[in-house]
């Protein structure tokens, strides 16, 4: 949904919307960062608006550039923002633990989504645990409309207190839709300005990075205070007190007003630094508290501090006691089961065991859908091709080493390729596979991964191939798009983020410029040429890259850049079933005992045609 | 809290659901009924389970639904209604394509799909009432088989269920969908009501 209109409009807006929306009111130069589930919205929005909104919306090659590239703009004294899912904040955490020390001079924003539940795989990490660790302010909302609300906060805090602010979410929270009230567009025409300080901007020398973390310590406090509208306390006369954050807010708020509770509540908006006030001034009030927060028992952990210096007995409920669980998201069923344990009620609605099993059975009868490369994905020639040339080479399944990586690429770990063995974090399929290859292992290495995750982390590591000398094949899916978060332009996309052209930045070239010797283009949908490509790495004695450059097929439907669906020749056909256990490919229909292709999926790869051991698979002119 | 309305769609990646909640999404804010919403797309571009939550009213702050308090369960996929037991309750009305997507277990000959008839009487022993028929036919019959999900959207409508008029349902769908297939969107809707008058016998 657009988040352009005037000042009093309300708009059903998704939470990363909303956060793009108070970029916009506060008057951001720029806003930067790296795909990632579930952050990518804020800068898809900002990029659709970006010519009426004369903002700078660029996707960086990582999230540490990402964090750099907004720095520099509000050293300057302009506002920028950067965008990042958790496990970006880990490449980012370098850079910003050392832009905490110098602070800032314009508005600047780290926003952070995190994933509790893993809906979008990756580590449950609580970066709430980060900004303890950087020193630094954060805010986390609990809807779109206080999302919108704090980034416009966090701007003017962090110009007012000289320091970054980060600004946490979790997926409910990100992909929440909610009604927004749009509030004034700043103007802020600001003339760039930067003057050379090095007791503020370099770390030279123990005296300045002290002064430095000291000045931190005081501004992060002050920033804490000036958001203190975001600490919500409401006092009842109730022995009973409940402390949360975030998204867990909207389930208390619920449950409270299913089952008409009245107890005291702080719903904390500052989660660095934790209000200290509000939460004594709580526990003044109750015998008992209920700490709502998920993952980590942060919250938690501050609350029986303070009360050790109270020394007031109450009694906490939480993490620690077991009445909630560290892992995963929370739901109206936990919620309510919390609360029930802490008032001595139940108030979790009565089950029927009749009802219960008839669900379970239900439940029971659905299948799985592991997810699936889709018709006409270039990885799957990828895979096919290499599990053929390791066959040609007499290596079984077992013999050889295949790395995954972050994005589509790593589906191939999944039925009917099972391909890959590992998946660590962005890059690390060659790394890990430098190390495979040096412990001296008899078996060969290939690591897997696609255009963007090498721009991102893959390239120190294929450095590190060249110098140690390592005899590792990188295969280098490229197919030109971000494809897994939505199909976002990288360097070698030859378009900028709101669609410029830009010099397309290669694989090949970045693999030759780093000294690999042997390196070869192919077409995965050519499943021959790509065999033999893989055939010739494998036996090739040192780093070998094999570029692998086909366009998404989700990108080259919405292009018009497809071919014609291909048929099945019904006679020709034995039914013998290897085009859908060899590909799985969407396209391919099994009826009754032949398969035939649903031509409104097939894009015409042609990568089930190589399959076909009796060449029934072509074009329709050819057997129609 | 009767004023609560709980519409949960699930289905597989690239069925439609998108549209179905842009337009439920549209004509609730057009109407200035608050709400709040929520969907759980996975890692899938393609051939993943979706699922979209969408409660309107003035008590709701959270966007999932609680545990059989579903008032309407639209499936695009028989597969994915199973999945979704936990959120059928009593009260829930059921509106289901029953032209499935085969998951890669089933192509593989892994799997056998959910027998269809087993299904539907559990799931009419389960909530309040089952609408199922093939989608995809009427779509396909309609104009094409994108306008799957508006079919089931057409028979929402008629069953007046929702805190939205069918003509506000139908608007807002005419509004949402992009125009060069207006019309076959149009010809689905309407196909969707004839199906919901059919089993009332009007």
């Amino acid at each position: 949904m657009t988040v352009i209109g005037e000042e009093g409009t309300t708009k059903l807006l998704l939470g990363n919307e909303a956060i793009a929306r108070g970029a916009i009111e506060a008057g951001a130069h720029l806003v930067t960062g790296y795909p990632g589930t579930p952050s990518t919205e804020v800068i898809e929005t900002l990029a659709a608006v970006a010519k009426e909104t004369g903002m700078k919306v660029q996707w960086a090659v990582n999230e540490k550039v990402a964090v750099e590239v907004a720095t520099g703009v509000a050293w300057t004294g302009l506002r920028a923002m950067a965008t990042m899912k958790n496990a970006g904040l880990n490449v980012a955490s370098d850079s910003v633990l050392s832009i905490a020390y110098s602070g800032t001079e314009g508005g600047l924003i780290f926003y952070v989504a995190d994933d509790p539940a893993t809906h979008a795989g990756m580590a449950e990490q609580d970066d709430r645990l980060f900004a303890k660790f950087a020193a630094l302010p954060m805010l986390e909302p609990s809807d779109p409309q206080e999302a919108k609300e704090m980034v416009v906060a966090a701007f003017e805090i962090s110009e007012k207190n000289k320091v970054p602010v980060m600004l946490r979410s979790t997926t409910n929270t990100a992909h929440m839709f909610g009604d927004v009230v749009f509030g004034p567009v700043k103007k802020l025409n600001r003339t760039p300005t930067y003057s050379r300080d090095i007791r503020r901007y370099t770390k030279a020398g123990p005296a300045w990075c002290m002064e430095q973390h000291a000045s931190l310590i005081e501004k992060t406090k002050k920033a804490g205070k000036d958001a203190d509208e975001f600490n919500r306390l409401e006092l009842t006369d109730s022995k009973v007190g409940v402390i949360t954050a975030g998204a867990p807010w909207n389930l208390l708020k619920e449950a409270m007003i299913r089952h008409g509770l009245n107890v005291s509540t702080l719903k904390i908006g500052v989660i660095n630094p934790l209000p200290e006030e509000k939460i004594r001034k709580l526990l003044e009030r109750v015998d008992s508290v209920l700490i709502l927060e998920e993952l980590e028992p942060l919250i938690e952990d501050y609350v029986l501090r303070i009360l050790g210096e109270m020394g007031k007995k109450v009694k906490v409920y939480g993490k620690i006691d077991g009445t909630t669980s560290p892992v995963g998201e929370f739901d109206q069923a936990i919620v309510e089961r919390a609360l029930g344990k802490v008032l001595g009620k139940n108030l979790t609605p009565a089950v029927d065991p009749e009802r219960q099993k008839l669900i379970e059975k239900a439940k029971s009868l659905s299948l799985r859908r592991p997810i699936t490369f889709c018709a006409g994905c270039p990885h799957m020639g990828t895979y096919l091709s290499m599990l053929r040339a390791m066959r040609k080479l007499k290596y079984s399944r077992e013999d050889v080493i295949i790395t995954g990586d972050i994005g589509c690429t790593i589906l191939g770990m999944n039925p009917p390729f099972d391909a890959c063995w590992t998946e660590v974090a962005m890059g690390a399929s060659i790394g890990l596979g430098n190390g495979f290859e040096r412990s001296g292992i008899k078996k060969p290495v290939i690591a897997a991964i696609g255009d963007s995750t090498f721009y991102h982390a893959g390239i120190p590591a294929l450095i590190d191939a060249v110098w140690n000398q390592t005899k590792i094949v990188v295969a280098v899916m490229d197919n030109s798009i971000v494809a897994m978060t939505g199909h976002q332009p990288t360097p070698g996309s030859g378009y900028t983020t709101t669609g410029e052209a830009a010099k397309a930045v290669k694989a090949e070239e970045i693999a030759r410029g780093c000294g690999v010797e042997h390196v070869v283009v192919v077409d995965p949908y050519d499943v021959e040429k790509a065999t033999e490509a893989f055939v010739e790495a494998l036996q090739y004695n040192g780093p070998s890259v094999i570029v692998l450059r086909r366009l998404c097929a989700i990108t080259a439907i919405r292009r018009k850049a497809i071919g014609k669906p291909l048929v099945i020749d019904e006679e020709k056909c034995t039914g013998c079933m290897t085009c859908v256990k060899t590909l799985s490919c969407s396209a391919l229909v099994p009826v009754g005992k032949k398969v035939r292709i649903n031509p409104d999926v097939c894009i015409g790869c042609r990568i089930c045609a190589a399959v076909c051991p009796v060449k029934a698979i072509g074009e329709g002119s050819q057997h129609e | 809290m009767s004023e609560e309305f709980n519409c949960l769609i699930v289905g597989v990646g690239g069925q439609g659901g998108a549209t179905l909640t842009n337009v439920i999404a549209e004509a609730a804010t057009r109407k200035g009924l608050r709400g709040r919403m929520h969907e759980t797309l996975g890692m899938a571009q393609r051939g993943g389970s979706v699922q979209v939550q969408i409660r309107l009213g003035s008590q709701v702050y959270s966007s999932f639904i609680p545990p059989g308090q579903a008032d309407v369960l639209i499936a695009l996929d028989p597969n994915e209604a199973l999945r979704a037991a936990d959120y059928i309750g009593k009260k829930t009305t059921i509106i289901m394509n029953t032209s499935g997507i085969l998951p890669v277990s089933v192509l593989m000959g892994k799997d056998k799909y959910p027998d269809l008839n087993e299904e539907i009487s559990l799931l009419k022993q389960l909530g309040k009432e089952v609408y199922a028929y093939d989608a995809y036919e009427l779509a396909k019959q309609a104009g094409s088989i994108r306008a799957m999900s508006v079919v089931l959207l057409g028979s929402l409508a008629r069953l007046n269920i929702a805190p939205l008029t069918r003509d506000e349902l139908y608007q807002a769908m005419v509004d949402t969908v992009p125009k060069k297939y207006l019309q076959e969107n149009i010809a689905a809707f309407k196909a969707g009501e004839k199906e919901i008058e059919k089993v009332l016998g009007k």
